[in-house]
């Protein structure tokens, strides 16, 4: 807006805001009325606070990740000696399936929007997300479809075609139980989760950040989140639009994925484009978010400001953009031309470009800085670079056409696939936990219980993942409910299952280590790390308004600003704008984080809980065949949707 | 400088939702944005068989234009509707207002209409053909943001009946006239998609 447009808005739609110090009690006081969640069941079910939402994305993620890791258990179980017969082929098959859709779907990436959605407005200096009532939406349907999913087991039926679900063994004709339908509904159904929290993590880091706040300024895991959600707007329609396709062919016999020869069959291979269109842009949106969680904490843990800030966020940008030019490399044994394999292996490769100059960066962060090599986050963080440079290796591999021949589909690609995703992913998602647990909580995790869980965690891994690469090689393929005994694979498959269980029980002393913290851990205070961002200006745990006043910003460090002596202005955070009528916050121009309008927020709403119900009616209809079912819901939708959005006076959206 | 950004020689600021600095028109971009990868995705789908060795691609030759050409100018005038309707609020011409998106409701409901009469035409069924199968899930995607964006123009009606929007507080009248620009660009892709390109094969 110009200077003239802001003079010719009337009198009654703007205000000079005013200011105040942090220190002023009684602002507190009414702030916390203001933003406090009801107490109660009531509470519960329409709270729109972001960290509490935060926290249900972490502890339901979590649940997930025990769930997935209870099936991997129970098939290492099965393959712990050759010949075993704990689980049919067909249960083997539902578990596997099960658990590859749970970890990559319903907790790799939720887990790291938990973390972002906490922490967003507190390293924006901002007092809530851009879309509260969104945000709570988002939550619900990631729940809801997760419960979806799940009763398929409860009926019998998951689905069990692999995680990637080729046809034609997915197709009505060789699969015709109703294991997929539940698998083809509840992915498009998280895809709306997916899909509407990326726009609030965009909109919130272009609109809702304290002045000053430009973007150089952003901590890395800003950056790490909006181009994992950026991504996820740009390739979750096509996973939707996959598994659209494939329901229809099941339910409505189109022609789009069917395998009979004839002038009107359809061709099963565009799955497997359609399905890696979307696979491998995933696979970087589940792990760059980690990757910049690891870049924030290595420079508190190293004493010193990251090195090569700017490089290690475009490398971010960058792998992302690759990212999504390489889903060919999963098709390398499908007969494509030879130069389209040129192209996608070189693509493939050319990731490592972007990935090593991270590594780098974190490296020279180490050796130039103090690391606090005791610590536990700092063991995760230099477990976390080992398993990287691992996984990264196996991947350069593989993306070499004559490898890939050779080692797709064998237990190499498992080993590889869990490098990456454990390595990069939960290694990254534990480094989190312990750097803000004190943050979410009040009180320190645990430091002796930490080390017992890193151990386990990082040995377990090891022994069961790097064991897989060999078994791999020796030639086992991946998916096979047994072996015979006496081809050499039975040593390495029970050091895999050993590993494995190594692993479970360094998970569960992370359990221990929360439980037993949450009553006897030391109270944190605001900054248990001496770090430098604004998180780490306010309580611990945070008060449902964040901050007292806003503050304004003039450096990426601005607790660190008086020993870094860089520039020459002082952020200001004992002192700032008021802003305490109703529900406010900050909006800022998106570059520079000037200020620009007093943003109205809404209250508590019991509308994203009733969309996600009329929304599970509308899938469980669609699954069922009960169309009336399908219609109801969708039409009670819209109400809700039109009740959601009727403009009010409070939220500033009606003309007075 | 940071005595400035803490507030002293501070400026007024404006409240709530001015024009398009409300965070609903930021987010309806990123709506739009990943909508229109849907029809990204879906013409891929569409292209892609058309070039497999073995298509028969379009049987039965290209569509007819009887329908989707009078859809065009429905959906292009009624692009001109929707604008009328948000520079009148801005002008704070209400009956004004009212009138272009009354106009924009009676060319959404016919192009659904039109739609419709296309469908009926059409000699195929929806699971005939890869490319009959192909055919209604694009135009269908279409139809059902068609849908949306009519509910959408209703509400709109009502709210500014009812009083509730100003030359300033009218986001929710911006957001529709920009969703309607999508669904025309949309449907001009569709357009282009079905009715144009077999002519070059």
């Amino acid at each position: 807006m110009t200077v003239a447009d802001y003079e010719n808005i009337p009198p009654a739609y703007r205000r000079v805001p005013d200011v105040d110090v942090r220190d002023n009690t009684n602002l507190a006081d009414r702030l916390q009325a203001m933003w406090e969640t009801s107490p109660g069941l009531a509470g519960w079910f329409s709270c729109v606070d972001h960290k509490e939402i935060g926290l249900r994305y972490l502890v339901t993620a979590f649940i997930f990740l025990f769930a997935g890791g209870i099936q991997a258990l129970i098939m290492r179980l099965q393959l712990a000696s050759p010949n075993g017969h704990i689980l049919t082929p067909e249960q083997y098959d539902e578990l596997f399936t099960m658990h590859g859709i749970t970890m990559i779907i319903w907790y790799a990436f939720p887990v790291l929007s938990g973390f972002s959605n906490y922490l967003f407005p507190l390293w924006f200096g901002s007092r809530d997300m851009a879309f509260p009532r969104l945000n709570m939406f988002s939550y619900w349907v990631f729940l809801a479809s997760g419960i979806f999913l799940y009763v398929s087991f409860a009926v019998g039926s998951a689905p069990n075609a692999g995680w990637f679900n080729y046809v034609p063994y997915a197709s009505k004709q060789f699969n015709p139980g109703i294991n997929i339908d539940f698998y083809c509904l509840a992915i498009i159904f998280m895809g709306i989760s997916t899909t509407v929290g990326g726009i609030n993590f965009i909109v919130t880091a272009l609109r809702t950040r304290c002045p000053g706040m430009s973007i150089n300024r952003w901590p890395v895991v800003v950056w790490g989140t909006l181009t994992a959600n950026a991504a996820g707007l740009l390739a979750s329609p096509v996973v939707s639009l996959a598994f659209l396709l494939l329901w229809l062919d099941r339910t409505f016999g189109t022609q789009f994925y069917t395998s009979a020869t004839g002038e009107f069959a359809g061709k099963p291979l565009l799955w497997q484009h359609l399905f890696w269109m979307w696979g491998h842009p995933w696979v970087y949106m589940i792990v760059l978010p980690a990757q910049s969680i690891v870049s924030d904490a290595i420079g508190v843990f190293c004493r010193r400001p990251l090195v090569g800030y700017t490089a290690v966020v475009l490398s971010t940008v960058a792998t992302m953009m690759i990212g999504f030019g390489v889903w060919v490399h999963h098709m390398f044994a499908t007969g494509l031309p030879i130069m389209s394999l040129s192209f996608f292996s070189a693509a493939s490769i050319m990731i490592a470009i972007p990935s090593a100059v991270q590594i780098f960066c974190w490296i020279a962060t180490i050796w130039t800085g103090r690391p606090i090599i005791s610590a536990t986050v700092f063991h995760y963080i230099a477990g976390f670079i080992f398993v990287f440079v691992i996984g990264g290796v196996s991947g350069y591999m593989t993306g070499h056409v004559p490898v890939d021949w050779q080692l797709t589909d064998t237990y190499f690609v498992v080993a590889h696939l869990h490098y990456v995703l454990i390595g990069i992913n939960l290694f990254g998602v534990l480094v989190g936990i312990y750097f803000w647990f004190p943050k979410f909580t009040g009180r320190m995790l645990d430091e002796t219980i930490g080390k017992i869980n890193f151990w386990l965690t990082f040995v377990g891994f090891n022994v069961a993942f790097f064991t897989m690469h060999i078994t791999g090689l020796l030639g086992m393929p991946r998916r096979v409910y047994t072996y015979p005994a006496g081809i050499g694979l039975s040593v390495p498959n029970l050091i895999s299952t050993i590993g494995a269980y190594i692993l479970a029980l360094g998970i569960i002393a992370l359990v221990v280590n929360i439980f037993y913290s949450l009553r006897r851990g030391a109270l944190a205070g605001p900054n248990p790390w001496d770090a430098s961002t604004l998180e780490w200006s306010v309580p611990s745990p945070t008060p449902p308004y964040n901050f007292v006043v806003i503050p304004s910003v003039a450096s990426r460090h601005p607790l660190w600003e008086d020993r870094l002596q860089e520039g020459h202005g002082r952020s200001a955070l004992d002192r700032g704008l008021v802003l305490d009528h109703h529900h406010e916050t900050v909006g800022v121009t998106a570059l520079d984080g000037e200020p620009d309008v007093i943003l109205k927020m809404p209250g508590e709403s019991y509308m994203p809980l009733l969309m996600t119900l009329c929304l599970s009616a509308f899938f469980a209809g669609l699954l069922v065949h009960i169309w009336p079912l399908a219609g109801a819901g969708a039409a009670l939708g819209i109400v809700a949707g039109i009740a959601w959005l009727w403009p009010l006076s409070e939220a500033g959206g009606r003309a007075e | 400088m940071s005595e400035a950004l803490a507030g002293e020689g501070r400026q007024s600021l404006p409240m709530g939702s001015i024009g398009t600095s409300a965070s609903g028109w930021w987010g309806a971009w990123f709506v739009i944005i990943s909508d229109s990868m849907i029809f990204a995705y879906l013409f891929f789908a569409y292209f892609w068989y058309s070039i497999q060795p073995d298509a028969h691609w379009v049987p039965g030759g290209p569509p007819s234009f009887r329908y989707s050409a009078p859809e065009t100018v429905v959906v292009l005038v009624g692009c001109g509707s929707a604008w009328f309707a948000h520079r009148s609020i801005i002008r704070n011409e209400l009956m004004a207002a009212l009138a272009g998106l009354g106009a924009t409701i009676i060319l959404g409901a016919g192009f659904i209409a039109l739609q419709f009469l296309d469908w009926f035409s059409k000699p195929f069924g929806f699971a005939s053909s890869t490319y009959s199968s192909s055919y209604f899930v694009i135009t269908g995607t279409h139809l059902a943001h068609f849908v949306i964006g009519l509910v959408m123009f209703i509400v709109l009606f009502v709210w500014t009946s009812l009083g509730y929007f100003d030359p300033f507080r009218h986001v929710p009248i911006a957001v529709g006239m920009l969703y309607w620009y999508f669904l025309a660009a949309a449907w001009l892709a569709v357009f282009f998609v079905i009715n144009v390109t077999p002519y070059f094969y």
